[in-house]
């Protein structure tokens, strides 16, 4: 499903310097699987998932999801590529503060043409699934981080994408909501996602719905 | 579609605040620059129903150089060019207040003549004529009231005609406030008073005005009036109307300095709102490519917002200076407007609404304003998403 080969990605500074985050990295990730993309702060897990995400293009190598190079798309594939295809989950709470938990997953739905009804549905599934149902109403402003990180993952989902990327999930969050996510993402591969976590949290070591654990260290895969 | 409008809505609801500051101050912006256009089109139009009132010739005894009083014997000649419907002599003239080099403009009314008093009718208009009539009384205007006061002429004030006499004239009433600038420097009374003051002997008037049916016989009127009398001038409602807008044209350099005003002030909301899309816009341009917004929609989308915020802006400013300019009499405003004592005054303005200017004026300030955002939303688009989703 998700298969990269030979990916390097070198950064050039304003001075010319160049850094390489990525090294001739390749590996492939099945359908419905849960990868784990272990590594230190700075080993390129990020720019991995930005690269997957058709947020950035690599300096060189192939990407292909679903049989499709996504390296060639332009900024008009890339969006619609990123709408359809692709959740991308942050550590850092991308919401709109004054906006409540419901009307946050709004910004997802508005580029497809559905009724209100549809897009009522779409919406309460999405809270359905990721524990948030009960704050649908309320301002995102006044939750709390873990739920905040729900509405999150809500307005990831009501798409229904194919693909999950979650960049340091976790980093924001204590153990009792770091589980709460881990249970979200457990239900989610159940539904048939695929999962690619970005982390370096302890947590989720030796996961059993886990199927991969890749270790990225200095843009090297290990 | 109108599900982005739905959501756009719920933006700028919820996010008023981002928009409160700039709102206010175009609103404001909007309705100093609309209130100049509606008093500019109502005293445009002012000057036109003065001027349609006006006679077409005005004819003056005029001498080697000097103006002098003109026979009364000419408007029975007058009468009798075909094509000449009205002829009035007119009596008015300005008295000297020597030790203090001031002037008084004094006009001499038929208050029986509706034809006369029509002009002056809202000066005039709770005047109970009898009663006025009954002593030798006299109407005047705040700055002759100022004038009067402060040299103790609270009751009368005793005029010297040039035949040495003394005519005591109480004071009966002040123009209404509001025609403070026309009327600032006058003074009306009855007619053979105004004479006797004046000292214009009986037979003579100030100037004899003429109006004329038809205005295809103008020039020939016109030449007839030059040919009766070699010692006369005579100024056509042309001349008037150049002086007028001569007039208007002088005040126009008062609002030059407005509007560089107004403009500073919309290049520092220009500035303003270019800064804010530096700061406040960032996050939300940023969940919208993180979700799948292309570029384009994202421009279209904050230029929908940000046309509502400057059209809303606009409305409520036009509306602002209707209500200041047409309801309120556009306090301050007018009085920069109406500071000549030839235009003729009215207590509130004349409804205008210029189309083609408000149109012009939402165009030059709708069109920066878009601009304005464009650049630096294109430009957060476009940036490398990975630097900001972290």
């Amino acid at each position: 499903m998700i298969k990269l080969k030979n990916i390097n990605k070198i950064f050039t500074d304003n001075n010319q310097q160049s850094f390489q985050a990525l090294k001739n990295l390749s590996l492939e990730i099945q359908k419905n699987e849960c990868v784990l993309l272990h590594g230190s702060s700075g080993s390129g897990k990020t720019t991995l998932l930005h690269i997957i995400a058709s947020l950035m293009k690599p300096s060189d190598g192939l990407v292909e999801v679903n049989n499709k190079n996504i390296v060639s798309f332009s900024d008009y594939h890339a969006s619609i590529y990123r709408h359809k295809t692709i959740a991308y989950i942050t550590q850092s709470f991308y919401l709109f503060d004054a906006l409540s938990v419901e009307q946050n997953l709004l910004p997802c739905l508005v580029l497809e043409t559905l009724t209100p009804l549809e897009i009522e549905q779409k919406i309460s599934q999405a809270l359905s699934l990721a524990n948030i149902a009960h704050k649908a109403k309320q301002k995102v402003s006044t939750l709390s981080g873990g739920e905040k990180q729900r509405c999150i993952i809500a307005r990831a989902i009501v798409n229904n994408p194919e693909i999950i990327l979650c960049d340091e999930p976790t980093a924001n969050l204590d153990k009792e909501n770091s589980l709460h996510f881990m249970e979200v993402m457990k239900k989610l591969k159940k539904r048939g996602k695929t999962i690619v976590i970005a982390t370096h949290d302890p947590i989720f070591h030796n996961l059993e719905w886990v199927d991969k654990t890749f270790y990225i260290k200095d843009g090297y895969l290990e | 579609m109108l599900n982005k409008f739905h959501f756009l809505l719920l933006l700028l609801i919820n996010y008023r605040k981002k928009h409160i500051a700039i709102f206010f101050l175009s609103t404001m912006l909007v309705a100093i620059l609309a209130s100049v256009l509606f008093i500019s089109s109502s005293l445009q139009k002012d000057i036109n129903i003065t001027l349609e009132q006006q006679a077409d010739f005005t004819v003056q005894h005029f001498r080697a150089g000097h103006l002098l009083d003109t026979p009364s014997s000419w408007i029975d000649e007058y009468l009798n060019i075909p094509g000449v419907a009205n002829v009035e002599g007119r009596i008015y003239g300005m008295h000297y207040y020597e030790p203090k080099e001031q002037y008084f403009m004094i006009i001499g009314v038929d208050f029986y003549d509706k034809q006369i008093v029509k002009g002056m009718q809202e000066l005039i208009e709770n005047l109970d004529v009898e009663k006025f009539l009954a002593k030798k009384n006299m109407i005047i205007g705040a700055g002759v009231k100022d004038f009067f006061d402060k040299y103790s002429y609270t009751k009368y004030y005793t005029f010297r005609p040039p035949d040495r006499s003394k005519e005591k004239v109480y004071i009966y009433d002040e123009f209404p406030k509001e025609s403070t600038i026309l009327t600032n420097d006058m003074i009306i009374m009855d007619k053979p008073l105004a004479r006797k003051i004046l000292g214009i002997k009986d037979g003579f008037v100030t100037d004899i005005i003429l109006k004329i049916t038809n205005q295809n016989e103008y020039q020939k009127i016109y030449e007839k009036l030059i040919v009766s009398h070699f010692d006369t001038r005579i100024i056509t409602k042309k001349d008037i109307a150049k002086h007028y807008k001569k007039l208007f044209n002088y005040k126009g350099g008062i609002f030059m300095v407005l509007y560089i005003v107004a403009i500073v002030t919309f290049l520092l909301i220009l500035y303003q709102r270019y800064s804010m899309v530096q700061n406040s816009d960032v996050k939300e341009i940023n969940i919208l490519r993180s979700v799948g917004w292309q570029v384009n929609e994202i421009i279209s989308f904050k230029l929908l917002e940000n046309f509502i915020v400057a059209f809303v802006a606009y409305i409520v400013g036009v509306i602002f200076a209707y209500i200041y300019v047409f309801f309120l009499g556009a306090p301050v405003l007018r009085n920069i407007f109406l500071g000549s004592a030839n235009l003729q005054i009215h207590p509130s303005f004349i409804a205008v609404v210029p189309t083609s200017e408000l149109i012009i004026l939402f165009g030059i300030f709708v069109l920066p304003f878009l601009l304005a955002i464009v650049i630096p939303v294109w430009r957060l688009c476009v940036r490398d998403m990975s630097e900001v989703l972290r």
